[in-house]
Protein backbone atom coordinates (compact mmCIF):
# COMPACT_ATOMS: atom_id res chain seq x y z
CA UNK A 1 0.00 0.00 0.00
CA UNK A 2 0.71 3.72 -0.70
CA UNK A 3 3.02 5.22 2.34
CA UNK A 4 0.71 8.19 2.39
CA UNK A 5 -2.34 6.14 2.69
CA UNK A 6 -0.91 4.22 5.16
CA UNK A 7 0.11 6.93 7.11
CA UNK A 8 -3.50 8.46 7.31
CA UNK A 9 -4.60 5.15 8.11
CA UNK A 10 -2.42 4.60 11.04
CA UNK A 11 -3.27 8.38 12.21
CA UNK A 12 -6.65 8.20 12.34
CA UNK A 13 -6.03 5.26 14.74
CA UNK A 14 -5.61 1.98 12.66
CA UNK A 15 -2.63 0.06 14.79
CA UNK A 16 -2.88 -2.92 11.76
CA UNK A 17 -1.38 0.38 9.35
CA UNK A 18 0.73 1.27 12.25
CA UNK A 19 2.82 -1.94 12.61
CA UNK A 20 2.93 -2.04 8.49
CA UNK A 21 4.74 1.24 8.92
CA UNK A 22 6.80 -0.21 12.12
CA UNK A 23 7.54 -3.11 9.58
CA UNK A 24 9.01 -0.62 6.66
CA UNK A 25 11.13 1.39 8.65
CA UNK A 26 12.68 -0.35 11.65
CA UNK A 27 15.70 -1.97 9.91
CA UNK A 28 16.73 2.14 9.34
CA UNK A 29 15.82 3.54 12.10
CA UNK A 30 17.67 0.42 14.83
CA UNK A 31 20.30 0.90 12.12
CA UNK A 32 20.82 4.90 12.70
CA UNK A 33 20.74 4.13 16.53
CA UNK A 34 23.15 1.96 16.58
CA UNK A 35 25.44 4.01 15.01
CA UNK A 36 24.16 7.06 17.41
CA UNK A 37 24.54 4.61 20.31
CA UNK A 38 27.95 3.89 19.39
CA UNK A 39 26.95 -0.19 18.48
CA UNK A 40 24.55 -0.73 21.57
CA UNK A 41 21.69 -2.55 20.43
CA UNK A 42 19.49 -3.14 23.30
CA UNK A 43 19.88 0.79 23.90
CA UNK A 44 18.96 1.67 20.40
CA UNK A 45 16.25 -0.79 20.29
CA UNK A 46 15.08 1.06 23.07
CA UNK A 47 15.12 4.41 21.77
CA UNK A 48 13.70 3.29 18.57
CA UNK A 49 10.85 1.69 20.25
CA UNK A 50 10.11 4.76 22.22
CA UNK A 51 10.50 6.46 18.75
CA UNK A 52 7.95 4.74 17.31
CA UNK A 53 5.76 5.22 20.21
CA UNK A 54 5.92 8.88 20.03
CA UNK A 55 5.23 8.58 16.28
CA UNK A 56 2.19 7.05 16.85
CA UNK A 57 0.88 9.77 19.37
CA UNK A 58 2.05 12.56 16.98
CA UNK A 59 1.17 11.02 14.08
CA UNK A 60 -1.88 13.17 13.38
CA UNK A 61 0.47 16.19 13.73
CA UNK A 62 2.59 14.98 10.88
CA UNK A 63 1.91 17.28 7.81
CA UNK A 64 3.90 15.33 5.09
CA UNK A 65 6.30 18.31 4.71
CA UNK A 66 9.74 16.36 4.30
CA UNK A 67 9.89 12.99 4.05
CA UNK A 68 8.50 10.67 6.81
CA UNK A 69 11.82 8.94 7.48
CA UNK A 70 13.22 12.13 8.06
CA UNK A 71 10.29 13.06 10.19
CA UNK A 72 10.95 9.85 12.21
CA UNK A 73 14.66 10.48 12.24
CA UNK A 74 14.38 13.97 13.86
CA UNK A 75 12.15 12.13 16.67
CA UNK A 76 14.77 9.66 17.08
CA UNK A 77 17.83 12.16 17.34
CA UNK A 78 15.78 14.14 19.96
CA UNK A 79 14.79 11.03 21.95
CA UNK A 80 18.39 9.29 21.88
CA UNK A 81 19.90 12.77 23.11
CA UNK A 82 16.97 12.82 26.03
CA UNK A 83 18.15 9.35 27.05
CA UNK A 84 21.95 9.73 26.62
CA UNK A 85 22.02 13.18 28.96
CA UNK A 86 19.82 10.84 31.28
CA UNK A 87 21.73 7.43 30.88
CA UNK A 88 24.82 7.77 29.12
CA UNK A 89 25.92 11.43 28.78
CA UNK A 90 29.68 9.68 27.41
CA UNK A 91 27.70 8.81 24.41
CA UNK A 92 27.20 12.83 23.28
CA UNK A 93 30.98 13.51 24.25
CA UNK A 94 34.26 13.63 22.25
CA UNK A 95 36.64 11.14 22.29
CA UNK A 96 39.82 12.46 23.23
CA UNK A 97 42.36 13.39 21.06
CA UNK A 98 44.49 10.41 21.38
CA UNK A 99 41.93 8.09 20.20
CA UNK A 100 42.46 8.83 16.54
CA UNK A 101 46.27 8.05 16.99
CA UNK A 102 45.01 4.21 16.67
CA UNK A 103 47.32 1.43 17.42
CA UNK A 104 49.89 0.33 15.12
CA UNK A 105 48.36 -3.18 14.27
CA UNK A 106 44.71 -2.08 14.07
CA UNK A 107 43.18 -1.03 11.22
CA UNK A 108 39.88 -0.31 12.22
CA UNK A 109 36.03 -1.39 10.17
CA UNK A 110 33.54 1.45 9.59
CA UNK A 111 31.79 0.94 12.51
CA UNK A 112 34.22 0.37 15.14
CA UNK A 113 35.91 4.10 13.32
CA UNK A 114 32.41 5.25 13.85
CA UNK A 115 32.12 4.54 17.37
CA UNK A 116 35.10 6.90 17.95
CA UNK A 117 33.17 9.69 16.74
CA UNK A 118 30.95 12.45 18.12
CA UNK A 119 27.29 11.85 18.97
CA UNK A 120 26.95 14.80 15.78
CA UNK A 121 29.56 13.44 13.53
CA UNK A 122 28.13 10.52 13.61
CA UNK A 123 24.47 11.27 13.11
CA UNK A 124 25.36 14.22 10.31
CA UNK A 125 27.72 11.35 8.72
CA UNK A 126 25.25 8.68 8.82
CA UNK A 127 22.08 11.19 7.31
CA UNK A 128 23.94 12.16 4.67
CA UNK A 129 25.51 9.46 3.55
CA UNK A 130 24.12 5.87 4.85
CA UNK A 131 20.93 7.33 4.18
CA UNK A 132 20.98 9.66 1.48
CA UNK A 133 19.74 13.15 3.20
CA UNK A 134 21.26 16.29 2.16
CA UNK A 135 22.71 18.81 4.32
CA UNK A 136 19.66 20.71 4.72
CA UNK A 137 17.43 17.86 5.45
CA UNK A 138 20.08 16.25 8.06
CA UNK A 139 20.54 20.53 9.62
CA UNK A 140 16.77 19.97 9.49
CA UNK A 141 16.77 16.60 11.46
CA UNK A 142 19.37 17.35 13.75
CA UNK A 143 17.76 20.99 14.69
CA UNK A 144 21.34 22.02 13.69
CA UNK A 145 22.32 25.26 11.86
CA UNK A 146 23.36 24.35 8.65
CA UNK A 147 27.05 25.23 8.92
CA UNK A 148 27.21 22.86 12.03
CA UNK A 149 26.28 20.16 10.07
CA UNK A 150 28.60 20.83 7.19
CA UNK A 151 31.67 21.26 9.82
CA UNK A 152 30.45 17.76 11.59
CA UNK A 153 30.48 16.33 7.98
CA UNK A 154 34.02 17.52 7.30
CA UNK A 155 35.21 17.26 10.64
CA UNK A 156 34.14 13.47 10.73
CA UNK A 157 35.37 12.48 7.45
CA UNK A 158 38.67 13.24 8.04
CA UNK A 159 38.40 11.66 11.34
CA UNK A 160 37.48 8.63 9.82
CA UNK A 161 40.23 8.94 7.40
CA UNK A 162 42.52 9.07 10.08
CA UNK A 163 41.03 5.96 11.26
CA UNK A 164 40.62 3.78 8.55
CA UNK A 165 44.17 4.50 7.21
CA UNK A 166 45.81 1.03 6.09
CA UNK A 167 48.94 0.34 8.48
CA UNK A 168 48.08 2.97 11.32
CA UNK B 1 41.73 7.53 0.98
CA UNK B 2 39.01 10.23 0.68
CA UNK B 3 37.48 8.65 -1.86
CA UNK B 4 37.38 5.21 0.16
CA UNK B 5 35.86 6.85 2.99
CA UNK B 6 32.88 8.65 1.19
CA UNK B 7 32.49 5.14 -0.68
CA UNK B 8 32.11 3.24 2.69
CA UNK B 9 30.25 5.56 4.52
CA UNK B 10 27.66 5.90 1.26
CA UNK B 11 27.31 2.18 2.10
CA UNK B 12 23.59 1.59 3.12
CA UNK B 13 23.23 0.75 6.60
CA UNK B 14 23.55 -3.09 7.39
CA UNK B 15 20.16 -4.24 7.42
CA UNK B 16 19.08 -5.33 11.22
CA UNK B 17 16.42 -8.19 11.68
CA UNK B 18 13.02 -7.55 13.14
CA UNK B 19 12.75 -10.46 15.28
CA UNK B 20 9.50 -9.45 16.38
CA UNK B 21 10.47 -6.02 17.29
CA UNK B 22 7.57 -4.19 14.98
CA UNK B 23 5.19 -6.52 16.21
CA UNK B 24 6.38 -5.94 20.14
CA UNK B 25 6.14 -1.76 19.08
CA UNK B 26 2.44 -2.36 17.80
CA UNK B 27 1.19 -4.07 20.50
CA UNK B 28 2.14 -1.28 22.91
CA UNK B 29 0.86 1.29 20.78
CA UNK B 30 -2.17 -0.81 20.66
CA UNK B 31 -2.14 -0.86 24.37
CA UNK B 32 -1.44 2.87 25.07
CA UNK B 33 -4.54 4.20 22.70
CA UNK B 34 -7.18 1.67 24.86
CA UNK B 35 -5.40 3.14 27.78
CA UNK B 36 -5.80 6.54 26.68
CA UNK B 37 -9.45 5.98 25.74
CA UNK B 38 -10.05 4.34 28.98
CA UNK B 39 -8.84 6.81 30.48
CA UNK B 40 -11.03 9.55 28.47
CA UNK B 41 -14.02 7.58 29.38
CA UNK B 42 -12.60 7.59 32.99
CA UNK B 43 -12.65 11.40 33.17
CA UNK B 44 -16.37 11.64 30.98
CA UNK B 45 -17.91 10.05 33.63
CA UNK B 46 -15.90 11.66 36.77
CA UNK B 47 -16.97 14.94 35.13
CA UNK B 48 -20.34 13.93 34.46
CA UNK B 49 -20.62 12.74 38.01
CA UNK B 50 -19.41 16.28 39.63
CA UNK B 51 -21.61 18.30 37.31
CA UNK B 52 -25.03 15.87 38.35
CA UNK B 53 -23.75 16.53 41.95
CA UNK B 54 -23.26 20.12 42.16
CA UNK B 55 -26.69 20.62 39.36
CA UNK B 56 -29.47 21.85 42.21
CA UNK B 57 -31.35 18.92 41.03
CA UNK B 58 -34.98 18.82 43.14
CA UNK B 59 -34.98 22.85 42.32
CA UNK B 60 -34.55 22.07 39.11
CA UNK B 61 -37.47 19.29 39.19
CA UNK B 62 -39.83 21.95 41.15
CA UNK B 63 -38.85 24.83 38.27
CA UNK B 64 -39.53 22.43 35.63
CA UNK B 65 -42.99 21.87 37.18
CA UNK B 66 -44.12 25.18 37.84
CA UNK B 67 -43.03 26.05 34.35
CA UNK B 68 -44.61 23.16 32.42
CA UNK B 69 -48.64 23.89 34.51
CA UNK B 70 -47.79 27.34 33.98
CA UNK B 71 -47.47 26.67 29.90
CA UNK B 72 -50.11 24.53 29.96
CA UNK B 73 -52.78 27.02 31.31
CA UNK B 74 -51.20 29.80 28.76
CA UNK B 75 -54.04 31.26 26.53
CA UNK B 76 -51.46 31.94 24.27
CA UNK B 77 -49.28 29.55 24.18
CA UNK B 78 -52.46 27.32 23.60
CA UNK B 79 -52.96 29.84 20.49
CA UNK B 80 -49.66 29.73 19.28
CA UNK B 81 -49.71 26.06 19.22
CA UNK B 82 -52.98 25.61 17.71
CA UNK B 83 -51.39 28.09 14.95
CA UNK B 84 -48.82 25.81 14.42
CA UNK B 85 -50.77 22.56 14.01
CA UNK B 86 -53.23 24.09 11.52
CA UNK B 87 -50.49 25.55 9.95
CA UNK B 88 -48.48 21.90 9.58
CA UNK B 89 -51.84 20.72 8.49
CA UNK B 90 -52.90 23.13 5.66
CA UNK B 91 -48.93 22.75 4.46
CA UNK B 92 -49.07 19.21 4.00
CA UNK B 93 -52.61 19.11 2.44
CA UNK B 94 -51.34 21.93 -0.19
CA UNK B 95 -48.07 19.74 -0.88
CA UNK B 96 -50.50 16.52 -1.44
CA UNK B 97 -52.59 17.88 -3.59
CA UNK B 98 -49.41 19.13 -5.70
CA UNK B 99 -48.32 15.74 -6.12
Amino acid sequence: MDETKLIARAAAGDSAAFALLVRQHQSGLRGFLRRLTRNDPSLADDIAQETFLECWRKLSHYRGEGSFTGWLNRIAWSRFLMDARKRKPELLEDLPEQSFETAPDAKLDLESAMAKLSAGERAALTLCYALGHSNEEAAAILAMPLGTVKSHVLRGRDKLRVLLEPGT
Amino acid sequence: MTRDVDALLSQPLPPVADNGFSGAVALRALHEAERTKLLDQLILLLTGAVVLAALPLAHLGTAIETVTVSLGNSLPVGVAFAALVLTTAFVRGVVDRVE
